[in-house]
């Protein structure tokens, strides 16, 4: 299978206060997709024009093949989407809509749902509205794990979990791709979850994609160089380097492009490289929408 | 048997690391005996919750220093190595061996010593054996 | 298997109200039922009449698209394997049969229970004039309903409608066509009520079509 499961290309959308530019994402079958960004920025817009839910202004959209919104009944068979703002019947049971659900997909496990229940520790008799946060999301990422579609939108699905809740969920995320034939693309600003189990990051700002790449490379990349700059000696400008701050001798430059040959080249230039370290998702992801809001104003 | 794998947040290692580490230490101490057949990628991303580029990036590099071998569309095995073992564990006390000595000369000791702090550290650990028994 | 999930989510949200149509319909033929006793009850019952019939027509209104729209419950049906045209047709359909089912039982008890008893079958024309009215009402909330977002829109239909109702039957009442044969023991269709009754009909259609027609052009759902 060499199609992507989820495809946008230049998509646009214009509101009144916001715009979302030039949106590119790719999520490869056996992948699962980390969307970050910061409040705002334009994640859950972007996830519902890949549900159909909102019609981009310019641009191609296609989820399994599909193009989107005009096939999007017929993608919707088999991507399974769950939004933090979502709700459930609130007067019905999380039975009832277990029933509802599996009456709509063929492909409705009952076994694993039995054993999810059991696992978040809900009760399929319980009306919607009698259950905790943690548990109502954990009630409808039930509804959609237990059709084990092949693709899952997922935003915001860890966002006001308790730890425990959190790292079942993950586990079960996870446990998605075992089948490298399924993905997951989730958005969050929960960067540690993130930087856990995603195998891509895609990070968006203000309505743009500012950087996108595997995780490996970004945490390969990315490091803050901690150097001694005695007087007289002057840094060079390196390609790649985010941000440089000094405080008297001491500079600490931020570069997203580190090889070991940088450390040289810093030494050439009469400076001592006192630590070099290696930065946390969160970092990167702050260090880059700090970076790349500068370069818009410029 | 592959779920007792753990990957510490805090630790500030590269999670690929953390992995090789503890499939060598497995290896090193013969709970994975040569030719034995290791989870697949997918299988172990899910055991311990980590992505699935990270596995494979420890397996590749597993591969690289002949600690693992992956047969096309087979899955991987525990390399046959005779002396794997021992090779796993002279490189994991080198590892910490290279590091005290970094950290000697940057603090300043001689060969010297840390010969005879190493000597003293030795007794001192003999000594604590001996009162345990 | 699409036209299968649109039937699922009419019988679903018919599902939901249930009580709401059911209490209905048994108000409704209450009123309908006391209307014969006495010229008091005849008052008495035609007003609960109209009354429940409206009930009906904002409760299913307000509780099936407005409240699912606020309630983000939107989300969770739009994301199912439905287009945004098919949830706007079950969503408008699975509405009307809870209106329409209702209506037309009581409309058929209200001509039942003429025929039936002393009161005259004269004022028939009249009582199905006004029963049709109130079909048209429903239909252009519904369609309001369907198309924005805004509760003042909603606020403002419902107030017209509610008044409107209050003009209509005496301005019914005093015109000759009504006046002269309501007592009489024969129901009379004069033209201009006929054709008071065809543009009722028309525009309830009109309302339900054009709603239906720009909520599927609308790009954006949520």
């Amino acid at each position: 299978m060499n199609e992507p499961l989820l495809e946008l290309d230049g998509v646009d959308k214009t509101y009144r206060f916001f715009k979302l530019s030039a949106v590119a994402l790719r999520l490869e079958a056996g992948q699962i997709m980390g969307f970050v960004g910061p409040n705002g920025a334009g994640k859950s817009t972007t996830i519902r024009i890949a549900m159909g839910m909102i019609r981009q202004d310019r641009g191609t959209v296609r989820v399994l093949g599909q193009p989107i919104p005009a096939m999007q009944a017929v993608a919707k068979r088999d991507i399974g989407f769950v939004s933090e703002d979502m709700r459930l019947h609130a007067g019905l049971t999380l039975d009832w809509h277990m029933t509802f659900v599996s009456s709509i997909y063929p492909g409705w496990d009952a076994s694993y749902a039995a054993q999810l229940l059991e696992r978040f520790n809900l009760h399929p008799e319980q009306a919607i509205k009698a259950l905790s946060h943690g548990e109502r999301v954990k009630a409808t990422l039930l509804l959609v794990l237990a059709r084990r579609p092949r693709l899952l939108l997922l935003d915001e699905p860890t966002t006001g979990l308790d730890p425990v809740a959190r790292h079942e969920v993950l586990a079960e995320l996870m446990d998605v791709v075992r089948d490298d034939r399924r993905a997951i693309l989730f958005s969050s600003h929960n960067t540690q979850d993130v930087e856990q189990i995603s195998d891509y990051i895609t990070f968006i700002d203000r309505g743009c994609i500012i950087d996108s790449s595997d995780k490996e490379t970004f945490l390969d990349g990315w490091r803050r160089l901690h150097l001694d700059v005695p007087p007289g000696a002057t840094l060079p400008e390196l390609r790649g380097v985010v941000e440089t701050r000094t405080s008297g001798r001491l500079a600490v430059v931020t570069t997203r492009a580190y090889s070991p040959e940088i450390d040289a080249v810093y030494e050439r230039a009469g400076a001592r490289v006192a630590d070099v370290q290696r930065m946390s998702l969160e970092e990167i992801f702050v260090a880059n929408v700090m970076h790349n809001r500068r370069e818009r104003v410029a | 048997m592959h779920s007792d794998l753990v990957i510490s947040q805090t630790d500030r290692r590269p999670m690929y690391l953390q992995i090789m580490e503890q499939i060598r230490r497995r290896v090193a101490v013969g709970d994975w005996r040569p030719g034995q057949e290791i989870p697949s990628i997918r299988t172990l991303a899910a055991a311990v919750q980590v992505s699935v580029i990270t596995v494979k990036r420890a397996y590749l590099e597993l591969e690289r220093e002949g600690v693992i071998v992956t047969r096309q569309g087979k899955g991987s095995v525990v390399a046959e190595a005779a002396d794997l073992r021992t090779q796993l564990r002279r490189d994991e006390i080198d590892e910490h061996l290279s590091a005290a000595v970094g950290l000697a000369l940057q603090l300043g000791l001689t060969a010297r010593d840390l010969e005879e702090r190493l000597r003293e550290l030795v007794e001192e650990q003999g000594q604590r054996n001996e009162n345990e028994r | 298997m699409n036209s299968s999930i649109v039937l699922q989510l009419i019988l679903k949200d018919l599902y939901l109200v249930r009580w709401i149509v059911a209490s209905s319909l048994a108000a409704g033929l209450v009123a309908i039922a006391v209307m014969p006793l006495s010229g008091v009850a005849a008052y008495v019952g035609g007003v609960s009449l109209i009354c429940t019939i409206v009930i009906l027509n904002i409760t299913l209104v307000m509780s099936t698209v407005v409240q699912e729209r606020k309630d983000k419950v939107l989300l969770f049906i739009l994301s199912l394997p439905i287009s945004t045209t098919q949830y706007v047709a079950a969503k408008m359909a699975s509405n009307a049969i809870a209106f329409i089912g209702p209506w037309v039982v009581l409309t058929l008890a209200v001509i039942a229970m003429i025929g039936s008893s002393a009161i005259p079958d004269g004022i028939l024309p009249f009582l199905i004039t006004v029963l049709v009215y109130l079909l048209m009402y429903y239909c252009v909330l519904l369609g309001v309903a369907v198309v924005s977002e805004s509760s003042a829109w909603h606020a403002v239909v419902i107030t017209i409608g509610n008044i409107s109702v209050n003009f209509l039957i005496p301005l019914l009442l005093s015109r000759p066509s009504v006046y002269t044969h309501r007592t009489g023991a024969e129901a009379v269709w004069t033209g201009d009520l006929v054709s008071v009754i065809a543009i009722e009909v028309a525009a309830g259609v009109a309302a339900l079509v054009a709603a239906y027609f720009v909520r599927s052009r609308t790009a954006d759902f949520v």
